[in-house]
This record gives structure tokens, C-alpha cells and sequence, in this order.
């Protein structure tokens, strides 16, 4: 089993009760080789997880996944104030053991125990956040594919 | 295994997935009802143990799921 901690960024827009938001999040992952079988973990956000028979397969399952749950926290809250007050809790449902299994990998990648070529390579200690803005002015300058990351 | 791991969580159904919440800890995706359609056992296995492992109570829920 191999453990390679990512860092994971995302932009989406969501429509929620008479508004849009924007939701920036700067995250970390858990992506976990089980002898073929992949997952991807949250650590921020935390509380979910993935599956797929490749490495691509299942981050674009939790990519997937990661979306559904801010269209099913949309879909109750109340307002913009209630829905931005839901996410931050969502990304700071911090999983503690895979956390800790995170920063074990982080430790194997900087030994060189643990690499993925495939993906570029960010400082471990790059600044985590989620930031959700009511989407009021649209510009081609919001557009944002997000990335990826390998934590070292 | 919910009533003796996590005795009192609640699940709630949303419309894209299913929330578990236990005291101040939610499990946000979990994708079927609380004992699976047993279409695909292993994936909801696999989904459970990291809930539970999210929980802090994996011990217990190996004794459920061997």
C-alpha cells in the first residue's frame, strides 16, 4: 500500500436558494494505491472519500463527489450567509487519521521513498483555506480549472 | 454496526448523497442506505471503514465487517 499526500485545489460555482456562490478551496487529499484498488481520503475537507481503478478514476470520482456535497448543503440552506457558514464547517471536518497519514507521506516524499511523476510538487505547508464569495459580477477572469498537487 | 460503533448517529438522506452525522463529526458521501443495495459489497465497504476509521472507532468497526 502506498500513501501519497496531494494538495488539492478546486473552484466551483454553485446555485443555492436565490443565490450563486463561488467557492474556492485549497485542500489536502489522501491518495492511497491498496495493490490497484485506488482512494482518495479528505483531510480538509474531511468526511468523504473515493474509489476508482486508477489514480485519475478516482480523483475525478471525489472531484465529483466534492461537488455533490456542496449541491446537497445548497439545497438547504436558507441563504448565501447559511450556505458559506455550511461549507466552512464541511472544510474543516478535519479527518485526524488521515491527517496523520498524510504527514507520514509527506515525510516518505521528502526521504524520496514516495513520488508521483505525473504530478508537479507543492511545499506541504502551503496555505489551506476555503473561501466562498456571492457571485455577482461575472467575468471570464473567474474561470479556474483548479489543480494538483503532490505535497513535499 | 452504527447502533454498537456510534450508537445515536444519524443518517440523513440529500438529494446527491447521504450525510452520517455522529456527535460533532459528519460523514458527507456516504453513497448508499444504512445497509447497502449489495450491488457492490466491496465498494461499500470500503466506504464504510473510512467513516468509521473518520470516527475514530475503525477497531470496532473491523468486528462488523469481517
Amino acid at each position: 500500500m502506498t500513501n501519497y499526500p496531494l494538495l488539492f485545489g478546486r473552484r466551483e460555482k454553485v446555485e443555492g436558494n436565490g443565490f450563486i456562490a463561488r467557492v474556492a478551496v485549497s485542500g489536502r487529499v489522501l491518495l492511497t494505491d491498496e495493490d490497484g484498488e485506488f482512494w482518495v481520503e479528505g483531510v480538509n475537507p474531511g468526511g468523504l472519500a473515493a474509489t476508482g481503478n486508477s489514480a485519475s478514476e478516482a480523483l475525478s470520482q471525489f472531484c465529483l463527489d466534492f461537488l455533490a456535497v456542496l449541491f446537497d448543503i445548497a439545497s438547504e440552506a436558507e441563504d448565501f450567509d447559511h450556505f458559506r457558514d455550511q461549507v466552512g464547517k464541511f472544510f474543516s471536518e478535519t479527518s485526524a487519521p488521515a491527517l496523520e497519514d498524510w504527514e507520514e507521506a509527506v515525510r516518505q516524499v521528502r526521504a524520496g521513498q514516495v513520488d508521483a511523476d505525473w504530478l508537479t510538487k507543492k511545499s506541504a505547508e502551503t496555505r489551506l483555506g476555503v473561501e466562498v464569495t456571492l457571485f455577482s459580477q461575472p467575468s471570464a477572469t473567474n474561470n479556474d480549472l483548479g489543480d494538483l498537487a503532490l505535497a513535499a | 454496526m452504527l447502533d454498537d460503533c456510534t450508537p445515536g448517529a444519524v443518517i440523513e438522506s440529500k438529494p446527491h448523497k447521504n450525510w452520517v452525522l455522529w456527535g460533532d463529526k459528519i460523514w458527507w458521501n456516504l453513497p448508499l442506505g444504512k445497509h447497502g443495495n449489495r450491488q457492490n459489497p466491496e465498494i461499500e465497504v470500503g466506504h464504510v471503514k473510512r467513516m468509521m476509521r473518520h470516527f475514530g472507532v475503525l477497531d470496532c468497526a473491523k468486528k462488523h465487517l469481517r
